[in-house]
């Protein structure tokens, strides 16, 4: 099995096999089928797009959309508008400083030592001279932070399918299965579960809802905007600044397909186009 | 006296190596893809500046800017993929007609607000033979949010230098929407018709608000 090869900690291979079993049910409960052979671009666009869960994911937006603007949004809007901002920089800086144990334990799975090394320091003394994490001494590193599903891809692991969560929203196979590992490998909840102070996990995943979404509302509002089909424009999105992530913010590789579709070429003398795939050559 | 002779040699010396700079200058603001995106980032902050213009003619300065620094007959083949070789004429024609007015619509009024950011371009990067990838940054007034890192794809061209695509923090407009319109297309079953109605409709919409 390959979560041998990735050489998975125990609690990783039973994320792992949660997330393939989460995903098998998934699967045979409401699989769109394959467009028959008889329409290949029909085939080809329902390939390209690694969504075979389509129906029941988009049925899943729906509900989270719902979820989104009956609560999500609104708590969201009171707490950007009503909370001082100085509160809302502390409260985020808190946050920040909660995931770097994490952080510090991927980029180390990562074969990143350097990163390591400044988000040991970085949490070091924001822990113990930022009152806990709320001031921020040392400032925050420019790209995202490293978790488990960023490793799995690291060390070679295909994010899979499409996969709408409910409320937690856009995922897939490897990254659902490095969220359950992160989770349940944070040292905090960890403390936390074991003393019974079950509050303490579900009121961070709670203000950290409400933190993410408060920064987003501008940003969501105009994708929503300015797309003509919302799922499938976040689908997108949401792939494309995922493989950013993974990479820490560097660039594609100039030898990589790109950008997957290929600049077709003008047209030549007789008016027949002719395509070709300009970062193959 | 000797000074002022030296002097008057090493400024009429220094004159003339700036004239020779200027036009050398002239020359790389042709030929380097920085220098293009340069240009590109500077007119558009011209226009977001320019209090005296309302919605109606800056979107129309836009639709200049669309026209000279955009290759958009590249961008909507590749944006509409393998439909592009399906579509008839008709529908091709009307399918860069609308994209066009729909690129204008959408990135006008996001673009309507400016508060003083800073547009830096870094380097770039030879893609192909043809082809060179603009690294940028977008900073915002300091402390007041994230720098955003936009790289864009340049095109030489008979004409010059043209863009095929931008990428805004590891985001391409071109696969975005190429991954939507396909899905879009599907949706409808398969029919390019029914992309050009849900883009219409989307005009309307962005026209009504």
């Amino acid at each position: 099995m390959f979560d041998q090869e990735l050489g998975l900690s125990r609690f990783g291979k039973a994320a792992v096999r949660l997330a393939l079993t989460l995903t098998l049910a998934g699967l045979a409960a409401a699989c769109a089928s394959p467009p028959p052979e008889s329409d290949p671009a029909a085939r080809q666009a329902y390939y390209e797009a690694n969504d075979p869960l389509e129906p029941l994911n988009r049925s899943i937006w729906a509900f989270n959309r719902g979820f989104d603007t009956v609560l999500l949004r609104p708590v969201a809007t009171v707490y950007r508008d009503a909370v001082p901002s100085p509160v809302q920089t502390g409260v985020r800086n808190f946050l920040d400083n909660l995931k770097q144990p994490l952080n510090i334990a991927n980029s180390l799975l990562q074969g990143n030592p350097e990163r390591a090394g400044q988000a040991t320091g970085r949490f070091l003394t924001n822990t113990l001279v930022g009152f806990g994490g709320f001031l921020e001494i040392v400032p925050s590193m420019p790209k995202a932070e490293e978790d488990f599903g960023q490793t799995l891809a690291v060390w070679g692991a295909a994010d899979g399918p499409y996969l709408m969560l409910p409320i937690l929203g856009p995922s897939n196979p490897r990254d659902l299965g490095g969220l359950i590992v992160d989770s349940l490998a944070d040292p905090f909840n960890y403390i936390a579960n074991r003393n019974d102070q079950i509050w303490f996990p579900i009121t961070r995943t709670v203000v950290n809802a409400v933190d993410v979404r408060s920064r987003n509302i501008k940003t969501l509002d105009d994708i929503e905007a300015q797309s003509i089909d919302f799922y499938a424009a976040i689908r997108s999105l949401v792939r494309q600044r995922r493989m950013d992530e993974i990479r820490n913010g560097a660039l594609p590789s100039d030898t990589a397909p790109y950008p997957t579709v290929p600049l077709t070429n003008i047209q030549n003398d007789d008016g027949i186009s002719k395509r070709s795939v300009v970062a193959a050559n | 006296m000797l000074t002022h002779a030296l002097i008057r040699r090493l400024f009429t010396a220094g004159v003339a190596a700036m004239l020779c700079l200027g036009s050398a200058q002239a020359v790389v603001s042709n030929a380097s893809p920085e220098d293009f995106i340069r240009s590109l980032g500077d007119e558009v902050i011209n226009i977001l500046v320019d209090k005296s213009l309302d919605q109606g003619s800056r979107e129309t300065k836009f639709h200049g800017m669309l026209v000279e620094y955009v290759d958009t007959d590249t961008v909507s083949r590749t944006v509409l993929g393998r439909y592009w070789n399906q579509a008839n004429d008709e529908q091709r024609k009307e399918f860069q007609d609308l994209y066009r007015e729909y690129l204008i619509r959408i990135y006008a009024s996001r673009f309507s607000k400016f508060s003083g950011e800073k547009f830096n371009v870094k380097n770039s990067r030879t893609e192909s033979d043809r082809d060179a990838l603009v690294i940028s940054s977008i900073e915002p007034p300091s402390g007041t949010g994230p720098v955003y890192g936009v790289n864009w794809r340049v095109r030489k061209t008979d004409g010059g230098y043209r863009v095929v695509d931008v990428m805004a923090e590891g985001v391409s407009l071109l696969v975005t929407h190429n991954q939507e319109f396909s899905s879009v297309i599907q949706n409808n079953g398969g029919r390019v018709q029914g992309l050009l109605e849900a883009l219409r409709k989307r005009i309307e919409t962005a026209k009504a608000r």
